[in-house]
């Protein structure tokens, strides 16, 4: 880390192997392109190695890691609206989530129940409000746990714990989704 | 016996997933001795426990990128490069449209305002025309017509030849300064 630190791409570049697989599912997990996730992927990595030296506390570096991709996700997202509202939309990708799971997936069972499960997701997020729905996913998606949250959010753990009482009081209150969740082996 | 007896809310099961230190001291023994609720506990962790899995199963890797060497791929660049190209066409084409319009809008001004000068002048031209051939002639061709007479070389010189001026006597004035002739 501190090699890195001092501009020592090697090093870098062995910590960007480390985390790649965290930082790609966690833009996956917003933006749901394989491709779009890919290049995110790669522009937290190049930021991060321009950036890492104002790092203050090395042992912060995953939840600054996380913090550098949630703006490349936000940005990415801008200009995806920007594109949109000028007519210059993406071509829908064949990768999305679902499609993603299925082509890989080991079995036709497995396959359907990805699926349903990203539906689900879906709508129990929809529920939430911005910050809440943040939150719920870096703690339970992104397996973050509270202190990182506060860090990545730019906010104090209380505000933190308190947006996540409140996604898990919808989650409680959501039915369908746990059944769905409980029947899981 | 109180900690033994009363289970936890439903806001202290969300609040020992978030957190067990933020609930009570009796909460937190209490859980610790109830099978019941440290049972709705691990069933809630687990369903939350199974959203993290399930979205990192559905979510498979591809190896990862050379962080330094940037490679977009073919599609990407295109619909970037479309987008970027329309982009500076439109602009480029507002800029035509601004300048050009604004050019020929200028020229349409001053061409009006030439045509509105012009007839103006044409219209002074005019009215001098009347006016210098009333001083010339003040009796209008008609009347010349209806009189039989040319009265057209009549001027202010032969009206005093005719009717030369006296001098008054008191206040006695020309007569055809009187109106009588």
């Amino acid at each position: 880390m501190s090699s890195a630190k001092k501009g020592d791409a090697e090093a870098f570049a062995f910590l960007a192997r480390y985390y790649w697989a965290p930082i790609y599912r966690m833009v996956y997990h917003r933006v749901r392109s394989r491709m779009d996730a890919e290049d995110i992927t790669q522009d937290v990595f190049i930021t991060a190695f321009k950036r890492v030296k104002s790092l203050n506390e090395e042992s912060k570096f995953r939840s600054w890691l996380y913090t550098v991709a949630i703006n490349r996700v936000r940005d990415h997202m801008r200009k995806r609206k920007l594109l949109n509202l000028m007519g210059f939309s993406a071509p829908k990708q064949a990768d999305d989530i679902e499609q993603q799971g299925i082509s890989e997936g080991p079995n036709a069972f497995e396959k359907v129940l990805r699926k349903d499960f990203w539906n689900e997701v879906e709508n129990f997020l929809s529920e939430l409000s911005r910050f809440e729905r943040e939150v719920f996913i870096l703690r339970f998606m992104d397996q973050l746990n509270i202190s990182e949250i506060a860090e990545v959010m730019g906010k104090g753990q209380s505000t933190i714990k308190t947006h996540l009482y409140r996604a898990l009081k919808k989650f409680r209150a959501e039915p369908r989704f746990r059944t769905f969740l409980e029947g899981i082996e | 016996m109180g900690s033994q007896t009363k289970h936890l809310t439903e806001e202290q099961i969300t609040w020992a997933i978030i957190d067990e230190n933020e609930l009570p001291q009796m909460a937190k023994d209490h859980l610790v001795r109830c099978q019941i609720c440290s049972r709705k506990v691990e069933s809630l962790t687990s369903s939350l426990g199974k959203i993290g899995k399930l979205a990192a199963e559905s979510v498979p890797v591809p190896p990862p990128r050379p962080v330094f060497e940037r490679k977009k791929s073919k599609q990407r660049s295109i619909v970037f490069s479309w987008g970027h190209l329309g982009l500076s066409a439109a602009l480029a084409g507002l800029l035509v449209v601004v300048v050009f319009g604004g050019f020929q809008i200028n020229q349409y001004r001053l061409h009006k305002r030439i045509a509105a000068v012009t007839r103006e002048m044409e219209m002074d031209m005019s009215l001098m025309a009347e006016v210098d051939d009333l001083i010339e002639n003040p009796l209008p061709q008609i009347y010349e017509e209806i009189s039989g007479e040319d009265i057209s070389g009549v001027g202010a010189d032969f009206m005093d030849f005719l009717i030369p001026d006296v001098t008054p006597v008191g206040n006695k004035q020309p007569l055809h300064k009187k109106g009588l002739v």
